[in-house]
């Protein structure tokens, strides 16, 4: 046998070599996602940062970090002090002092401590991290690198992360650090090697944060003469201080479960993730081999005689068969090998892209090989399982036809495994419809088994669709009867554009059904696009008044209306909500619970607001001290009743809470998804109560809610903005993302045996041309082709992928997932864009770039001798 | 010696009757020349005769061993009976010598040993300074010579050359005959050379002429004076 493996690896190894074209399609096919997954691997787990790898930039070069705690009684935590707790006591009126600590550790001790700031940085502030201990100390060796500059040695002095330096700021500038913009000088660069992201202040202790009262993480570090062993640990522990200890985080065992976590296999069951696991494998391996499929059917097409010669020679049907399918697995091989290194070097460079950009945490690079083992052995199989087909065809061919030029492209016979392609179909439909009862996981196993009948049946949709091919016009045709004729490579590449259209077409039923359900959740007091702009009442009269001015300054053109809040004779703000909710709504009709009524205190100017139209019979009602509900679920006999409590006073739990009723009039709102209710000034003050005007609103806003936080944050904190937006428009983008993915699975797939099919036309379409075909028809031929395998793979898969999509709403239903209520009316939304994008926009997109880009000048004839 | 030996055999594809009953033995030593117009039935004749394709009815004999009692053909193809054919012989990406050496590894000889006897079949056709270029760096003459002795490498000494010529002018033709001549006279080997010039046919030591899958005619004596 091994013989017979070497002679079958060096005829593979070499024809890999002359047909360059061939072998790097195919490689780009098993090899990119080889690539992807191992980059993302990568990227992952260099990302994923362990207590080991974090010891230098938590510790320097001290031994332990000794972490002080508000209160004194012993101290449970984990291994990185990440997690303590401690049994409740009074706090002590002392803190912590290095004499106290010396007592319990020999050593040198540093002070540290950190917590979070505020820096005002381009007209706003930004959080972030502030680190206070002095990097001049040999002991915090490698917790910062110096970039620029210097380190803070007075306590003025700060130095700053990369990331504020990408903001503008630069060493000598001074820096206005907290609320107070206390002025800070920047002396110095410095960068974490685990954040290399992350905007951050260095100073000497207590230069920016203050003392921090042995809470958020201060403490010090400790140089001690001896490791700091688990006997020390609990006795610090038993004395009030957690502990982070360079030994025992250094002889920890590593986590041998942590090793699967690049497959996101820590979520759920064991064997669910095995089975999640398993319709990955299944999809990556059918994906990636019906891509390269067409490309190793039309190698052995041009190999047919070559291998007859073999078979002449006395080269049985199963060593031919082995010769074939050490194309796969060369081609695989190699594949593998290229996608594995360049997918290391990819996640190295995205990691640190990253890192630096996006404030991802960084470790040293890390390539979790089990993980990327595996991924390779699925690159092979893929590579195999693509060669499976053409190397089966091969061992059944007759040497003595094919050497006598009497064998056919692929035989006429049987049509793929109809059989077996319909059962799976069956099992499939019939999986998916139990399926949808139980969970999204089944529903996926379903689906898989549904894709692969529909893959084997391929054939037979190709040779059903040629026959039918007589009525098309010329160009199509051709293309048509050359597809149905070579019905291996056509079938594998409409497989590959329909497992793609499948997949897309299911989850982009999913993501807009599950959107259009949240959206018809949504409730709101304001319609969309409004602005609400609010703060406590406890925020001054004056804040106030710049908030309504820089608002109003940042919205010119846009009219505002005040919102007013209640409070009491203290000055209290006063939370008004519903008392009772109607527990009598059925039907069509939105059951909601109390908290999604707001009740807002406002005049006839927000009434119209809020309606966006007048409403006379409301207005007057609210002039009369009425109360106005947008929906007639709280009012009853006319009247309404709201529970009054002092705001963040956990009143509604106690017996602080006073109930007013007040008559009622309802509004229709301006948009279904509103609710609440609003009462006038006067209503309020009937009762005894004040009013303090702290809400703005504005209609029609197109800004961005975050650039207005920040811009107003900046003027007061604390400040509440929002802007009301539908809740699925984040589905575009995400429909978007799968319409690009599936672009380039269903170009990629049509192009490749669009390509590969043209270069075998290629005397067929000289012919044409020499019996006086206009070269356009040339390019009509082989748009038609990609039209063919593109249309007709995404034709089924939009059979297959409704099924499975359809399925997967109803069973994400049922597992009570993505905010449905009982209550609430199943929604099946179609996104009709997005699938006619899918179904129509990309067949036709591949056929005019395949038409555009085919070459229409006739191979000029060659004199043979 | 009788190496192949054909008995009343037919073979008919669907409705057509490529050969109607057709007996021949070849023995070790004798070249042997089929001639006869296209569709006569010259290469179904060498296909059924190396076992490339079973009979309809007769029988075929390969170094005393009836072809329908085996089941696996392509094992006899391997150890007994070499194919030359008129073109694309070769695998044009390996060697000269790994072309020779193919059928012997296919039957599982090491591929130290099977280049060794390579080399002895290229010496003996006289090719054996092509042992490391590929096919595409061949002339017509000398890819047929590699041709001839991956047939002949081992132990095999039926040779089935179906229009070897067909591709090369005279004197390079000539050669190859050269060739199959000598190794018929040197080594034993019995060869069925399917032409159609009878330049070529006169090195045989008899020529059969087919018709309509019917052998019509045949010589025994060397047309020497075609040469």
């Amino acid at each position: 046998m091994i013989p017979v493996l070497v002679a079958a690896l060096r005829v593979s190894r070499r024809d890999a070599l002359r047909a360059k074209g061939r072998t790097a399609l195919i490689m780009v096919m098993i090899g990119l996602p080889v690539l992807l997954i191992t980059a993302v691997l990568t990227s992952n787990a260099t990302t994923d940062v362990s207590p080991r790898e974090r010891l230098d930039s938590v510790l320097g070069s001290a031994d332990a970090r000794l972490v002080t705690l508000p209160l004194r009684t012993p101290v449970k935590q984990d291994l990185s002090a990440e997690y303590v707790r401690q049994p409740k006591a009074p706090r002590p009126d002392r803190q912590w002092t290095p004499a106290e600590i010396g007592r319990l550790i020999h050593g040198r001790l540093l002070r540290y401590q950190q917590n979070a700031t505020e820096v005002r940085v381009n007209g706003g502030y930004d959080r972030v991290e502030a680190l206070e201990v002095d990097l001049r100390d040999p002991m915090t060796r490698g917790m910062r690198t110096l970039v620029e500059g210097r380190f803070a040695a007075a306590a003025g002095e700060v130095a700053v992360s990369p990331a504020l330096t990408d903001l503008g700021v630069r060493v000598g500038d001074t820096l206005a650090v907290t609320r107070q913009d206390r002025p800070l000088r920047v002396v110095g660069v410095v960068q974490n090697p685990n954040r290399p992201g992350r905007a951050e202040l260095v100073g000497l202790p207590e230069s920016v944060l203050g003392h921090q009262n042995d809470g958020n993480s201060s403490g010090w570090l400790a140089d001690t003469s001896a490791p700091v062993l688990r006997a020390d640990v609990r006795r610090l522990n038993q004395a009030g201080l957690a502990v982070y200890s360079r030994e025992l985080i250094e002889r920890a065992p590593r986590g041998g479960a942590d090793d699967w976590r690049g497959f996101g296999l820590s979520i759920g069951p064991p064997e669910e993730r095995l089975i999640g696991l398993g319709v990955g494998v299944v999809i990556v391996v059918a994906e990636t081999a019906l891509l390269a499929g067409p490309a190793f059917a039309v190698g052995l097409r041009r190999r047919r005689r070559e291998l007859a010669v073999l078979a002449a020679q006395g080269v049985s049907g199963r060593q031919l068969k082995a010769v074939v399918l050490a194309d796969g697995l060369v081609l695989g091989g190699a594949a593998v090998l290229v996608g594995v290194v360049l997918g290391v070097l990819t996640g190295m460079a995205v990691q640190s892209a990253g890192a630096r950009w996006m404030d991802w945490t960084q470790g040293p690079l890390d390539v979790p090989w089990l993980q990327v083992l595996a991924t390779a052995a699925l690159g092979v199989v893929s590579g195999l399982t693509a060669a499976l087909v053409p190397a089966v065809q091969a061992s059944r061919q007759s040497p003595a036809q094919v050497l006598t030029g009497r064998a056919g492209v692929d035989p006429p016979g049987r049509a793929g495994r109809p059989v077996l392609g319909t059962v799976l179909v069956v099992l499939g439909a019939g999986g998916c419809f139990v399926a949808a009862r139980r969970d999204q996981l089944a529903v996926s196993v379903a689906a898989v088994v549904l894709g692969l009948g529909l893959i084997a049946l391929m054939p037979l949709v190709i040779r059903s669709t040629g026959r039918l091919a007589g009525r098309l016009p010329l160009p199509l045709r051709l293309a048509v009867r050359d597809a149905s004729r070579h019905r291996v490579r056509t079938a594998s590449a409409a497989g590959a554009v329909m497992a793609a259209t499948m997949t897309a077409v299911a989850l982009g039923l999913f993501a807009a059904s599950s959107a259009a359900q949240r959206e018809a959740g949504r409730t709101s007091l304001v319609p969309l696009d409004t602005l609400t702009v609010g703060v406590r009442v406890s925020q001054s009269d004056e804040h106030w008044s710049r908030l309504r001015e820089e608002t109003e300054r940042l919205l010119p053109g846009t009219p505002t209306v005040p919102g007013m809040v209640a409070t009491n004779h203290r000055g209290e703000e006063l939370d008004l909500r519903p008392a009772r909710a109607d527990r009598q709504c059925t039907g069509g009709q939105r059951c909601r619970p109390v908290w999604e009524w707001p009740v807002v205190v406002g005049d006839e100017k927000l009434l119209r607001s809020l309606l966006r139209r007048d409403d006379q019979r409301a207005a007057a009602a609210l002039a009369r001290g009425d109360a106005v509900a947008f929906g007639p679920e709280l009012v009853h006999d006319g009247t309404i009743e709201l529970a009054v409590g002092v705001l963040g006073a956990d009143s509604f739990g106690g017996g602080q809470v006073r109930t007013l009723t007040l008559p009622a009039v309802v509004a229709t709102p301006a948009e279904a998804a509103q609710s609440g209710v609003l009462i006038g000034e006067s209503a309020l003050k009937a009762a005894g109560l004040r009013t303090a005007e702290r809400r703005l609103y504005a209609a029609g806003v197109t800004a961005d809610r975050d650039s207005l936080w920040r811009a107003l944050d900046a003027v007061s904190a604390g400040v509440y903005v929002d802007v009301e937006r539908r809740w699925d428009e984040d589905t575009v983008p995400v429909l978007f993302l799968m319409l690009g993915a599936a672009m380039v699975l269903v170009l990629g797939g049509t192009f490749a045996a669009t390509g590969l099919a043209a270069a075998d036309m290629r005397q067929d379409l000289d012919t044409m041309s020499a019996v006086g075909a206009p070269p356009r028809v040339r390019r009509f031929v082989v748009a038609a082709q990609a039209a063919y395998i593109s249309g007709l793979g995404a034709a089924v898969g939009l059979a297959g992928g409704t099924v499975a999509g359809a399925a997967m709403i109803r069973a994400g239903r049922n597992a009570g997932g993505l905010g449905w209520r009982p209550s609430e009316p199943e929604i099946f939304d179609i996104p009709w864009v997005f699938l006619a994008g899918l179904v129509v926009g990309l067949p036709l997109l591949a056929a005019l770039m395949a038409g555009a880009f085919t070459r229409t000048r006739q191979a000029r004839a060659r004199r043979v001798g | 010696m009788t190496v192949v030996k054909l008995r009343d055999v037919t073979r008919v594809h669907g409705q057509v009757r490529a050969l109607g009953g057709v007996s021949l033995e070849v023995s070790a030593g004798e070249l042997v020349a089929v001639m006869g117009p296209s569709g006569s039935g010259k290469s179904t004749l060498l296909n059924l005769a190396g076992g490339l394709d079973r009979p309809t009815s007769g029988a075929v004999e390969i170094e005393g061993r009836d072809l329908a009692a085996v089941r696996d053909l392509a094992a006899v193809r391997r150890r007994s009976v070499g194919y030359v054919f008129q073109d694309l012989n070769l695998i044009p990406s390996l060697t000269a010598a790994e072309n020779v050496m193919l059928p012997r590894e296919f039957d599982g000889v090491p591929a130290r040993r099977a280049r060794t006897e390579a080399m002895v079949a290229l010496a003996e056709v006289g090719a054996e300074e092509t042992a490391g270029r590929f096919p595409e760096e061949l002339s017509g003459g000398q890819r047929q010579r590699v041709a001839i002795a991956r047939a002949l490498a081992g132990e095999r000494r039926l040779l089935l050359a179906d229009e070897p010529t067909g591709a090369l002018d005279t004197a390079t033709g000539d050669e190859i005959l050269r060739v199959l001549r000598s190794r018929c006279d040197e080594a034993g080997a019995a060869v069925l050379l399917v032409t159609h010039e009878p330049r070529y046919a006169a090195w045989a030591d008899r020529v059969i002429y087919l018709r309509d899958g019917l052998i019509v005619d045949a010589a025994d004596v060397r047309l020497e004076s075609a040469r």
